[in-house]
């Protein structure tokens, strides 16, 4: 339960104001979409909610977290087996035919460190 | 005028720390504003901190650089799972996440943070530590080591230090490192890897090393040019997220004691050995520095260096002559490192002091006051002989103390700002403090401060530096009034106090001196179990009352536990590192 509170409140807090809004105007989108598909309650009632969450931000947050914590353990499993998918037929047939063994004793270091490179 | 921010996060102890024309303004551990001991993430507040003492806005800095490279490390981790595949799933998972949520984007988290249109710069690992240990000493030419888990690739490195400049020579790379090694047998022992191999150090000398030749034929070898080579396959950290494996506790002959399980006599044998096979390999290490680069004088740091035990044989066991190690020569220091580094290419001279160690948050009089107003804590105000007098009587009589003053320490040691202090001269003290306050496991020793002037009198001096508590030495024969600070095998891991280094508390031991006629104290970080060392007045305050603290001295204010028993404040329990 304190792990669902503690990654609501991450979520409540995780975007900016102006990134929730383009979240509320996404989903004003999704509203007159839905009216233009003749879904008039379903439209008026979500692009009413984020109307009003466009003014009061709390309202559009609280949308975010708890589609978020929804959508959460569905992202966590896509996410295993994506990675599961890379691992074992990408990094592992790789792996397989490179040398395997790990070196020991003294290398030379590099001597000119270029401060502007992320690797060297 | 030239402004270098540094930083480190992501893997332990993160922190920040302004470089101001080539002067060090502040540093700091972002747990301390956090309150999680050894937080790793991102360090805001310890950034808000620097460029608020600095006077500063973050537009005004010149270059921002980071202690690692991280493309580098990644490489690093990429290559061991390859080797390892199809096994190391696990650590791939974790690695993967970790390092596409954040750790690739560093300079986008701190821009984003921060607005800043300078040079975001990258330093390496170890070149952090090694600038950290180098430029804080007084060396203008030294040999430097640095000896860790592991930096990008490298474990331990030696290079050259000269006219300010750091010179890379050579390095042992991932995995065979002797700061995995020792992580290992604490994993081994029953601690936490990163957080409990002061432990391990702290329980060997209730062991003989009865295990040393057992380890160096089955676990690890060193050869004649100081460099070593782990039998990797009795580990676990290659393709799992343990540090050991099944091999390796079948070479020592016995299961991995479980975090709560009863110490026996093996496991403190065992944390014995591997301290004699470490000691061993460290010299080895330096003997070879000393012969490649010809040095007399030596520069030494990475995670290993906190070692106080280790390196108190360093000028005993190697040509080194004079040797100086940085106090948060840990990955804490490597902001630190990597704005000097920075700053030492901008800058023609890097001004950092020997013993400039209070670079952390200062809160005045007026802050303190507030503090304990608005927690309506029952104090008083005192002058400064008054307040000599009065903790020096508490301390005689047993009190413990909490004694808050001036800039916090930067490093994980206390010395003198944010400590605890008890009187040595009280058998039972270690235990109280333990039961008070501490909540360590019992085996563990509490550290001596000394005035300079009695030093010899009471500690064998074999000629290291004892400012920083980073070398133990051995409490002189026939000193007996000092019980609760001598450890299980007569050693003691000594602070000598001068006057200049820390005026305060140096005059209050004093007064302690004239008054009882010994001029040690104990001296243990403020801080009660899992929980950083105290930052604010906020924070001291609570953890007097979360706790059975006799006494809080904060500025010249006096705090009595027993006039204030019934303070209303939210208790806390700290996880147990």
């Amino acid at each position: 339960m304190q792990w669902i509170s503690a990654k609501y409140f991450r979520f409540y807090r995780i975007l900016t104001p102006s990134k929730m809004r383009v979240f509320g105007a996404i989903f004003i989108a999704l509203a007159l979409l839905l009216v233009w598909r003749e879904l008039l309650v379903a439209g008026i009632v979500i692009g009413s909610v984020q109307l009003v969450g466009m003014v009061f931000l709390p309202i559009l947050r609280t949308e975010y977290a708890v589609m978020s914590l929804v959508t959460y353990p569905i992202g966590k499993i896509v996410g295993f087996v994506a990675m599961g998918l890379i691992y074992f037929l990408v990094i592992t047939p790789i792996g397989l035919i490179k040398k395997r063994t790990f070196d020991h004793g003294w290398v030379e270091s590099t001597k000119e460190i270029s401060p502007d490179k992320m690797h060297e | 005028m030239a402004v270098v921010l540094g930083i480190s996060a992501y893997f332990h102890d993160s922190s920040a720390c302004i470089v101001v024309d080539g002067e060090v303004v502040a540093a700091v551990c972002e747990e301390r504003f956090t309150r999680k001991k050894h937080d790793a993430s991102f360090p805001e507040n310890a950034i808000q901190f620097c460029l608020e003492t600095a006077g500063l806005n973050s537009a005004d800095l010149d270059v921002v650089v980071f202690h690692e490279k991280p493309f580098t490390k990644f490489e690093r981790i990429l290559d061991t799972l390859l080797k390892k595949a199809p096994g190391g799933f696990r650590p791939f998972a974790r690695a993967l996440d970790g390092w596409i949520r954040e750790k690739f984007w560093i300079e986008d988290t701190f821009r984003r943070a921060f607005p800043f249109e300078g040079k975001f710069q990258y330093c390496q690992h170890h070149l952090s530590h090694a600038s950290a240990a180098a430029y804080s000493s007084e060396f203008a030419l030294a040999a430097y080591v640095i000896i860790d888990g592991v930096g990008e690739k490298a474990c331990t490195s030696i290079g050259r230090f000269e006219e300010g400049k750091l010179i890379p020579e050579v390095e042992q790379r991932f995995p065979h490192s002797i700061g995995l090694l020792y992580s290992a047998f604490t994993q081994y022992c029953g601690f936490m890897v990163n957080s409990g191999e002061y432990k391990l150090m702290g329980l060997a000398p209730y062991g003989k090393p009865l295990y040393t030749e057992l380890i160096s034929e089955k676990i690890v070898e060193q050869f004649d040019d100081g460099s070593i080579k782990l039998d990797l396959t009795r580990f676990g950290f290659l393709d799992d997220l343990k540090m050991i494996n099944r091999k390796f506790e079948e070479a020592m002959g016995r299961p991995a004691r479980k975090e709560h399980e009863e110490m026996s006599q093996f496991y403190k044998d065992v944390a014995a050995s591997i301290q004699k096979v470490t000691e061993d390999l460290v010299i080895g290490v330096l003997t070879a520095a000393h012969q490649r680069t010809g040095n007399t004088k030596l520069v030494y740091g990475g995670g290993v260096a906190l070692n106080c035990v280790i390196n108190a044989e360093i000028l005993k066991n190697t040509p080194f002559e004079e040797v100086y190690i940085h106090a948060a020569s840990g990955d804490s220091g490597c902001a630190y490192g990597a704005a000097l580094w920075a700053a030492g290419i901008i800058e023609e001279k890097v001004k950092a002091k020997p013993e400039q160690e209070f670079i952390g948050a200062e809160f005045g009089r007026e802050t303190i006051l507030s503090a304990l107003e608005d927690l309506k804590v029952s104090y008083r105000e005192l002058s400064e002989s008054e307040l000599k007098d009065e903790v020096s009587d508490a301390l005689q009589t047993g009190n413990v103390v909490g004694w808050y003053q001036g800039r916090m320490e930067f490093g994980p040691r206390a010395l003198g700002n944010r400590s605890i202090l008890g009187n040595p001269t009280i058998a039972d003290m270690k235990r109280t403090l333990n039961l008070k306050i501490k909540k360590r496991e019992g085996f563990r020793p509490f550290a001596p401060i000394v005035l300079d002037t009695h030093f010899d009198a009471y500690f064998e001096d074999e000629g290291n530096d004892y400012a920083r508590m980073l070398n133990v030495t051995r409490v002189k024969k026939g000193v007996t009034t000092i019980p609760a600070c001598v450890h299980e095998d007569g050693s003691a891991r000594v602070q000598k106090l001068s006057r200049t280094f820390n005026p305060k508390i140096y005059g209050l031991m004093e007064r302690f001196h004239e008054k009882s006629g010994v001029p040690v104290l104990i001296n243990t970080s403020f801080n009660e179990r899992g929980e950083p060392m105290v930052n604010t007045p906020e924070d001291a305050i609570h953890c007097f009352l979360n706790t059975e603290m006799d006494v809080l001295v904060m500025d010249n204010f006096v705090v009595h536990k027993k006039e204030n028993l019934e303070v209303k404040f939210e208790a806390k329990t700290y996880a147990m590192d």
